[in-house]
């Protein structure tokens, strides 16, 4: 099943970024988006305690509960929208939503949590959306060829270094996803699996 | 004594508060109280543990995304009060003490004025008691005991394995 705005001109694309719970999903729409962001965050609550790990995330205070919004312009004739999709698993049921009609997706790593993101390879795998894997760098880690095989990745899927917080760093990132995605319509035998 | 065990506690003794709001007001199905991060607090007893779960989440996306309305074409002050209609059925929600929400299902027939009345009337009597503290900030674990992110021995199709 191929999602539906694939036949249309490579003008308008409807890009999700995924990922685990706060690997900087919503940071990346907020530092590359050209509009002044959607964003879904909410204070997270005590009642979240032992239910949302965030001891491993650094000063995180808020959570998105429904999704980010963006958009960029890449260049004259390529603008992407960004729907930056909820981490944690009581609000997956909104990424069937979210998938529906885009092209392809960013699943960013932690480095520190690298199953977090095996949800969201499996899910772009199932509904066959062309995606690229971006690491988030919070800290050293292993290097992207030990991420690569811990990710169980096939070769032509592109893994790249960023800096969520950064917007020439996050653009880079889009850019990839762009390239990756033209390479595939250039040689529609690839995208077919 | 944890936090939660406290909100589990508050949740008890708000039970019998819920149920008579369902009971007092003719088409009203469910009442959850939920926090803004997407958890039930307390909810009454038809819901069930699973769909008080769902609910808790979908109504928290659902007044967050009123809230960026209000912020981009109102005046962004609070949160505002969501209606939603469905067939089969009507999805109210309002918000209630500090870090909360009120969510009301009822049928489609429901006497929605009637409805959202009482349920900012019983904000209004015990929204104080209807909150959800925030978080507080949790110390990074230190490097030396932090989990390695990369576990070779275990691949992803067994994870997936264990996964419910």
């Amino acid at each position: 099943m191929r999602a539906p705005l694939n036949a249309a001109a490579l003008d308008a694309l409807k890009i999700v970024i995924v990922g685990g719970f706060g690997v900087g999903k919503t940071t990346m729409v907020g530092s590359v988006s050209e509009i002044r962001p959607l964003s879904t965050e909410e204070v997270m609550t005590q009642a979240s305690v032992g239910i949302d790990d965030a001891s491993r995330v650094r000063g995180k205070t808020t959570t998105t509960v429904a999704f980010d919004f963006g958009r960029i312009t890449v260049n004259e004739d390529t603008v992407l929208y960004l729907f930056g999709a909820p981490g944690q698993e009581r609000f997956w049921f909104v990424w069937d939503q979210l998938f529906a009609g885009s092209l392809g997706a960013v699943v960013l790593v932690d480095t520190r949590r690298v199953e977090d993101s095996w949800y969201s390879i499996d899910r772009l795998e199932h509904h066959r959306t062309p995606f690229v894997v971006a690491v988030n760098r919070f800290s050293d880690g292993p290097s992207l060829d030990a991420v690569r095989d811990s990710l169980e990745l096939s070769p032509e899927v592109p893994l790249v270094e960023c800096d969520a917080r950064e917007r020439p760093s996050s653009k880079h990132v889009l850019i990839t996803l762009v390239k990756h995605l033209a390479r595939m319509t250039d040689d529609p035998g690839e995208s077919e699996l | 004594m944890s936090t939660t065990n406290a909100a589990r506690t508050t949740d008890r003794d708000l039970d019998w508060l819920l149920e008579n709001l369902r009971k007092k007001t003719p088409g009203i199905r469910h009442v959850l109280v939920l926090t803004r991060d997407g958890l039930k607090l307390c909810f009454t007893t038809g819901l069930e543990r699973d769909g008080a779960d769902q609910l808790a989440a979908l109504a928290a996306g659902i007044q967050s995304l009123s809230l960026s309305a209000s912020a981009e074409f109102g005046d962004g002050i609070g949160a505002g009060q969501a209606m939603v209609e469905f067939a089969g059925g009507l999805l109210l929600i309002v918000p209630a003490g500090a870090g909360a929400h009120l969510a009301v299902v009822a049928e489609e027939d429901g006497d929605v004025g009637l409805i959202a009345h009482n349920m900012n009337e019983m904000v209004e009597q015990i929204g104080a008691y209807l909150t959800a503290a925030p978080r507080r900030s949790e110390s990074v674990r230190p490097e030396s005991v932090r989990p390695e992110g990369v576990r070779p021995e275990s691949t992803r199709s067994e994870s997936i394995g264990e996964r419910p």
